[in-house]
């Protein structure tokens, strides 16, 4: 059977993502857990796992420019969408960190002086953690692909969670609303929306939820940093309530669970989220 | 010249947003000119922390996407061949599959028929907003979209008339992040003094020490976690400026919207030492 595939976001950082994670991951059985903030890995952190095993991905391509070919005619620079390619020394030199490996300056250059090479996004990670195995990635600092580090993360864990027969796979999201979260969310069973609650948890928050719901996926509601002011508490739940989410675990602000957590201790004894992980059952 | 502060962390919600306007408040405090860029278009938050702002300018960011005409297309498949991003089709006709597509124009070039064109999408919006002498220019990116790229490369060539500006970048280490930092004169890095903060940072020096920029530091949350964040920053050799212990008070008034510069004495005084030291080290 298809594993139920849990993905937890939340659109502005740390609200909380991963230390939910890491708490449904303690609440199921049989998991697979991966951590799709590949720009900013953080779970293995918490989970610490063992015995990992890495491999480099080449997912992505880069232009190179053969400067002794070159003419420096400019087509190449004119034509690129992203400014990846400058002119230097009355040549091209492409800045990799913006080329997004589209092959357009390769086809329009006329001698030919530029090549498509492939260019190593990341590694990909794999170990096993007291609460269940676990994937993640490093995104190559600076690298352009981390929607599709992402998408081969989410395979590999995917296959993963149907060989050993998990009922769960649970997946920590990454913070924004573009590509990393459109590609963690795309195929998702479930998604735990959690609201941090500040202002800025909840504008967040609201603006990431009409692009959940392009997705068919039941969305449940984790509050979270509570009870600093009432009026903050009473638009978070009205809100979710207007959108007819389910605010199914509450957490109140907490300086010993902020401690716990700096020191990378899941704070299981002060935090319950049984009925998340019930609701998701 | 301008001075450009990206100011950065690598982890979300380590403090940026409240960083990048309080040391913007900080500098308006002596009559300096300030722009603020906010640059998080994903999920932009410097406004929320601005409330007596007026709204002078908003413009759209247009990007094109390819359009197959179908009476012209033989479907040839040489669109799809070139695609690196797999966007396109191909069965009687080609199709672009509009959320793998990169805009960059392939496939309108190798087509012989000329039967792809390319058609005009909003994909974001420009705000620049000013009041009590303080300019904030912020992106958003429409929401959908998914590359932020185009909207932050707007954002930044929008012309701003502070001497200083700051820009509050996004979290990550990807291409966003390094859209953000690209021309900034230095990084202010704002570094949660936990295993993750220290962690995400690492990967945010190494972007920055790569684009050959100035790093400097400043820990958030001292004495919340375990010290880590310190820890990389004299590992990495990167100058700390300021410590900013935990603080429950802080965090409350923050997370209702307070304005940094006007939450706490403390903080206040943070901020400004931060300034001069910025001021001193930049020899302003």
């Amino acid at each position: 059977m298809r594993p139920k595939e849990i993905v937890v976001v939340s659109g502005k950082g740390g609200t909380g993502k991963t230390l939910i994670t890491a708490l449904l991951a303690s609440a199921s059985e049989t998991k697979v857990i991966c951590d799709c903030d590949v720009e900013a890995a953080n779970l293995h952190l918490l989970l610490k796992p063992e015995e990992v095993s890495s491999q480099r991905v080449r997912l992505g391509m880069v232009a190179r420019v053969d400067t002794g070919a070159c003419k420096g005619c400019g087509r190449c620079w004119k034509t690129c969408r992203f400014s990846a390619i400058e002119e230097r020394n009355s040549r091209a030199y492409v800045i990799p960190e913006l080329c997004e490996g589209c092959g357009v300056c390769a086809l329009v250059c006329p001698r030919p002086a530029i090549e498509m090479v492939e260019e190593e996004t990341g590694d990909v990670l794999f170990g096993q953690s007291e609460w269940g195995e676990i994937l993640y990635a490093e995104l190559l600092p600076g690298r352009g692909s981390s929607g599709r580090l992402v998408s081969e993360l989410k395979g590999r864990a995917r296959k993963r969670a149907m060989a050993l027969g998990c009922s769960w796979l649970l997946v920590d999201g990454p913070p924004g609303l573009g590509c990393p979260v459109i590609s963690a969310v795309s195929g998702a069973d479930v998604v735990v929306l959690v609201v941090e609650a500040s202002l800025s948890g909840i504008s967040d928050a609201q603006r990431l939820l009409p692009l959940l719901r392009r997705f068919d996926v039941d969305i449940l509601g984790v509050a979270n940093k509570c009870g600093i002011s009432e009026d903050l508490d009473r638009q978070l739940e009205g809100w979710l309530e207007e959108e007819s989410i389910p605010l199914v675990v509450k957490i109140p602000f907490s300086p010993d669970i902020a401690r716990l957590y700096g020191n990378a201790i899941p704070p299981k004894d002060l935090v319950d989220i049984s009925a998340l992980a019930n609701r998701i059952q | 010249m301008a001075v450009r502060i990206a100011v950065a962390g690598g982890k979300g919600g380590t403090g940026k947003t409240t960083l990048a306007v309080g040391l913007a408040r900080a500098f308006l405090s002596t009559g300096e000119k300030v722009s603020l860029l906010d640059l998080d278009v994903e999920e932009p938050n410097s406004h929320l922390f601005l409330s007596d702002l007026r709204e002078v300018n908003r413009r759209q960011v247009i990007s094109s996407l390819p359009a197959v005409i179908t009476e012209h297309c033989v479907a040839c498949g040489r669109c799809k061949e070139f695609c690196h991003f797999n966007a396109i089709v191909v069965f009687d006709k080609a199709t672009v599959l509009e959320e793998f597509c990169h805009r960059c124009g392939g496939c309108v070039l190798v087509c012989p028929e000329r039967a792809i064109v390319e058609k005009e999408v909003v994909i974001g919006e420009v705000i620049k907003a000013v009041g009590r002498g303080l300019e904030l220019v912020s992106g958003w990116l429409e929401v959908g979209q998914a590359n932020p790229g185009p909207v932050i490369r707007e954002v930044k060539a929008e012309q701003v008339a502070g001497d200083w500006v700051v820009l509050d970048c996004p979290p990550g280490s990807g291409c966003a992040f390094v859209e953000s930092v690209e021309g900034a004169d230095l990084l202010l890095g704002v570094v949660e003094d936990t295993p993750f903060g220290a962690h995400d940072f690492r990967k945010v020096v190494q972007v920055a020490r790569n684009a050959g920029m100035r790093i400097f530091a400043v820990i958030n949350r001292y004495g919340m976690g375990n010290g880590d964040g310190v820890k990389v920053c004299e590992e990495e050799e990167i100058e700390i400026l300021a410590k900013v212990p935990f603080s429950e008070a802080a965090h409350r008034a923050l997370a209702q919207g307070g304005d940094p510069y006007s939450v706490s004495p403390d903080l206040k005084g943070i901020l400004d030492w931060i300034r001069d030291a910025l001021l001193e080290r930049l020899e302003r």
